[in-house]
């Protein structure tokens, strides 16, 4: 029951948006949505991590303690971006464009639902269509400004990803055709076939899971299928910037993740773990190589997304209880920086009306929250103590060292040029002489929920509470580490 | 032994005779679709034995390759109506009914008939050679490989046992390999023939002009020659679409029934093809020339997938 | 009818769809590919329901009978309601010419059946020997949109892709559960209706629809 409520919660307060008239019952219903979600997520998180599975709707919905994470992440950085986002879109679009609001809002809680439905069902087909459904949720938001390039980032992000997908739906049929050959009916659960998985014929899966990584990869991020996302990404407004970043790649590699279960108990580990480190390690470099030359801020945190998401991958790939434990925990570390990066953009460009570096001057003389935060943000990302990342990318690339030396060496110095680049850039928009810009933080009270991040990052940094651990090798167990 | 033989100069004759019927079907079967009444179906004949009469001008510039080429035109085609199997499959000429020979006989007479036309030193001459060579080029890859995907399925070059061998196969025609070779087969024969949307026989204009521009300089008896051997080729071609892609009516044996509804069957089939190929130059307008490769191209994509559903589906 | 006349009849329809996808690449005009998609549509929905007749399924009839609602019906309205409004174009000439194009799909499809036979070969249904003329379907489409210029002919690719992976996943399992089909279909029209707004919206902002000159955003 409360596994419905959470899905259709940010569905009910979608519909309920989209024939809001007043743009103050709009922001209500809105807050009030991302909060309700929130503590429903919170409920079922809890739950699970007691022990429970829950199941709804007969066996279309499962939530396990892997799916629990994904909740959390969803969730939590729902809740913080949609608070950010009623003053950002308060400051972007006045009352004239009312329309757009309502856009905005509506389409905000149907993203979410899309993404909740991705992660908490048991049948990958429908996984698929919610997984296909974030695309579409997301293209208008990508285009709110409605200019030229945004428009043509929407457009790319629209073909590229949906061409990526269907790949994906091959990947998915050609595992349902594995277990309907091999054992008859077998439905296109996950449940289902993770445990009928020795059963299933081995080249079969394995050219499913080819299908699966490009697909689903292209959703993730993965390199050279990210095309689309440093346009998509920077050109959104930033509240959405945020949860693309932060929650959808995750998505994106959740859906990569469970196929990988599957393959892995049908062919053992190396044929995925290849893959991964593969495609993990290109991420890392594409996004190193193209970084070190962005001159706008968005960009550079988007292409940052690649090269993080290249990390989790090369974790997963490598494989161990290490390899996953940190590949986890970067998920949730990531999304946290990340989200907290974007928002802050949104800040900046609202109060430098710019979205190039070279712009943006003495970022913490004028804005001194935004500027702090920002810095702090970015010695996150970048990985440097004592924040949470720095953990995850240590355990990563230590759990690395033993099985694939040459992959860690490579994946390490990359980290270093990404290093050197971004602090190159966040020096360049932190110190120096503001321009005529008046003094304060635009939005500064919305920044609020921000402090939630920032506290997580430092106390994950800091220390790894053993509760969350436990429930990261719930979800470990899950992946069968 | 002599029944073989004769059964061969039977043949023989079918092409000799039969091809200037088939030319004169096709224009009549033109013309009605295009509302007119049109020349008899003998008209042929009379063109050819006019052009026999006829005094010959021979340009002082060219050299043998010029009066040697149609009788070169007529033994090739001559040679391939001992080949082919026109009216049964058993034949004493039968071994080497090689169909990769065969298309090197027609490529033969193209060749020289190309070179003729350059011989003269005439602009359309040279033009027509030119324009000649370049679809020729372009589709004896293909023809080369809807071959092969024939060859491929029956598991043999040899003419007659392909025919046999598709003639005993149930459901021929809900084979795709099958009707892919045919259609790749199909538009290389109007482009080897030089018919429409290819090349248009019965223009005289500089821009359209492919084969009409190399024979422009031929006259009298070595004209009739020419225009007699192109007959047959067209012939041989429909022939063979007919008897490979639809093998049913042709005799596997060599008694007089089977000869006699190898001959009505043929005749049928020839007859439904030269109405097909009417149609076709009818409904369709000449390709521009640079346009032409496409055609081949989408012929030679038609024979590629044939040779892979050969390869791949048994 | 027996597994050995279906196979045959479903080999040949399936080159059908095949080369309904390649004659995207010939014709140039919009409603012609239009017609040629619907016209696919309509292929793979008997298919479907010829499959159906034979394993005796009634979801696949309601498939097929959706696909002729939503493919061949609803969709070309959609599209040609978007060309009739994008009125005429300059036609952008694709990055390859017809002829090379047409000889690569023929090597796509020597691909396709070189990545699926083996998996053609496992499958123990009569209609397994097609799978490979489906995935070069998909190739082929992939291609039609990397290769087009034109925003309408990128959606018809992803269109014929899209069926490319129906007649796939019919072929090696007569179909994915029904639920997943329905939502599959759903998507691909809300999707369809997504991209129609956005031709819109390119037209309005670059006066044509040329996705060539969605260069700005490079690096």
């Amino acid at each position: 029951m409360m596994l419905l409520s959470l899905l259709l919660i940010p569905l009910a307060a979608s519909g309920l948006i989209a024939i809001a008239r007043r743009r103050a019952l709009m922001e209500l219903l809105h807050a009030l949505a991302a909060m309700a979600t929130l503590g429903t997520g919170a409920a079922i998180v809890t739950q699970v991590w007691n022990g429970a599975v829950l199941t709804a709707a007969g066996d279309l919905f499962r939530v396990d303690a892997l799916s629990a994470l994904m909740v959390t992440i969803i969730t939590f950085l729902g809740a913080v971006a949609a608070l950010y986002a009623v003053g950002y879109i308060r400051a972007e679009l006045d009352d004239a464009h009312l329309s757009r609001v309502r856009l905005f809002f509506t389409l905000f809680h149907l993203f979410i639902f899309t993404m909740l439905v991705a992660v908490t069902t048991d049948n990958l087909g429908v996984m698929w269509i919610a997984v296909e459904g974030t695309t579409l949720a997301t293209v208008f938001l990508v285009n709110l400004r409605q200019t030229r390039t945004s428009l043509e980032a929407a457009y790319k992000y629209l073909i590229l990803s949906s061409v990526g997908i269907a790949l994906a739906f091959i990947g998915t049929a050609l595992v349902y055709y594995a277990g309907a050959a091999k054992a008859g009916e077998i439905s296109v659960n996950w449940s289902a076939l993770r445990a009928a998985a020795g059963l299933l014929n081995a080249d079969v899966v394995r050219l499913a899971f080819v299908f699966i990584i490009v697909g689903y990869g292209t959703k993730a991020g993965l390199a050279p299928m990210h095309t689309w996302l440093p346009d998509a990404h920077s050109e959104a407004p930033a509240p959405i910037s945020a949860l693309m970043s932060g929650v959808l790649l995750n998505v994106g590699l959740y859906a990569m993740i469970r196929f990988k279960t599957v393959v892995d108990a049908a062919v053992g580990p190396e044929f995925a773990a290849r893959l991964l480190i593969g495609l993990g390690l290109f991420s890392v470099l594409v996004a190193a190589v193209f970084l070190v030359r962005q001159r706008n801020y968005k960009r550079m945190l988007a292409y940052s997304s690649v090269e993080h998401i290249g990390i989790i991958c090369l974790g997963l790939g490598f494989g161990g209880y290490w390899g996953v434990l940190g590949a986890l925990l970067h998920m949730v570390n990531h999304a946290l920086s990340k989200s907290l990066l974007f928002i802050l953009s949104g800040n900046i460009l609202l109060k430098y009306h710019s979205a190039e570096i070279s712009d943006v001057r003495g970022l913490l003389r004028a804005s001194p929250w935004t500027g702090g935060l920002f810095l702090a943000g970015m010695f996150a990302l970048i990985g440097l103590p004592p924040f949470a990342p720095f953990i995850s990318e240590f355990i990563i690339f230590r759990a690395g060292l033993e099985s694939h030396p040459w992959a860690t060496a490579a994946g390490v110095i990359l980290l270093v040029v990404v290093f050197g680049g971004m602090l190159a850039s966040v020096n360049q928009m932190l110190y120096g002489e503001p321009a005529n810009h008046p003094r304060g933080d635009a939005l500064r009270g919305w920044l609020a929920p921000l402090a939630a991040n920032f506290a997580l990052l430092l106390m994950l940094g800091l220390t790894l509470p053993s509760p969350f651990v436990a429930a990261l090798e719930q979800a470990m167990k899950v992946l069968g580490g | 032994m002599l029944t073989e033989i004769t059964i061969e100069l039977l043949q023989l004759l079918m092409v000799m005779l039969g091809s200037p019927l088939l030319v004169g079907v096709i224009r009549k079967a033109k013309a009605r679709l295009q509302g007119r009444r049109g020349a008899s179906i003998g008209q042929p004949y009379a063109d050819l034995r006019k052009l026999l009469t006829k005094e010959m001008v021979v340009s002082e510039n060219t050299s043998w390759i010029f009066r040697f080429t149609p009788y070169l035109l007529a033994t090739t085609m001559l040679l391939s109506a001992l080949i082919v199997p026109v009216l049964t499959t058993r034949t004493p000429l039968g071994f080497m009914g090689n169909i990769i020979a065969l298309m090197y006989l027609f490529l033969l007479g193209t060749f020289f008939l190309a070179l003729a036309g350059l011989d003269a030193g005439s602009a359309f001459g040279g033009m027509g050679s030119s324009r000649e060579v370049a679809i020729a080029a372009l589709a004896e890859p293909t023809v080369l490989i809807a071959i092969f995907g024939i060859a491929l399925r029956a598991g043999t070059t040899s003419l007659d046992s392909i025919i046999t061998r598709f003639a005993a196969e149930p459901l021929l025609m809900l084979n795709a390999g099958h009707l892919l070779a045919f259609f790749a087969f199909f538009i290389v024969a109007l482009a080897e023939n030089g018919r429409l949307p290819v090349d248009n026989p019965a223009t005289h204009l500089e821009l359209t002009m492919i084969h009409e521009a190399m024979i422009l300089e031929y006259s009298g008896r070595l004209l009739a020659l020419v225009e007699w051997a192109a007959g047959m080729k067209l012939f041989l071609f429909l022939t063979l679409l007919s008897n490979l892609f639809f093998p049913w009516g042709v005799a596997l044996t060599n008694t007089p029934v089977a000869l006699v509804t190898a001959f009505v069957a043929l005749a049928v089939k020839l007859l439904l093809f030269a109405w097909a190929i009417a149609l076709v130059e009818t409904s369709v307008a000449k390709l521009r020339l640079f346009r032409v490769p496409e055609l081949l191209a989408g012929s030679f994509t038609l024979a590629l997938l044939a040779v892979v559903t050969a390869f791949f589906i048994k | 009818m027996s597994a050995e006349v279906l196979a045959k009849v479903v080999n040949l329809l399936s080159f059908v769809a095949l080369g309904l996808t390649i004659l995207l690449i010939v014709r140039t005009s919009l409603v012609g590919q239009v017609r040629v998609f619907a016209l696919q549509s309509f292929v793979l929905a008997s298919l479907s329901v010829l499959i159906a007749v034979y394993s005796s399924s009634l979801e696949l009839f309601g498939v097929g009978i959706a696909l002729v609602a939503i493919k061949g019906v609803v969709i070309p309205r959609v599209l040609n309601r978007a060309v009739a409004k994008i009125g005429l174009q300059r036609v952008a000439a694709p990055y390859l010419g017809t002829a090379p194009a047409l000889i690569i799909c023929g090597l796509l499809t020597i691909v396709a059946f070189y990545v699926m036979t083996p998996i053609a070969a496992s499958n123990p249904l009569p209609t397994a020997d097609a799978i490979p003329l489906a995935f070069a379907g998909v190739l082929i489409g992939f291609f039609i949109m990397v290769n087009r210029r034109r925003a309408v002919t990128q959606i018809l690719g992803f269109l014929m892709l899209e069926n490319g992976i129906f007649l796939l996943a019919l072929l090696a399992t007569y179909g994915v559960p029904f639920i997943v089909e329905m939502g599959v279909f759903l998507d691909v029209l809300v999707a369809v209706l997504i991209m129609e707004v956005f031709v819109y919206h390119i037209k309005d902002n670059f006066d044509s629809i040329d996705v060539g000159e969605l260069g700005k955003l490079k690096e």
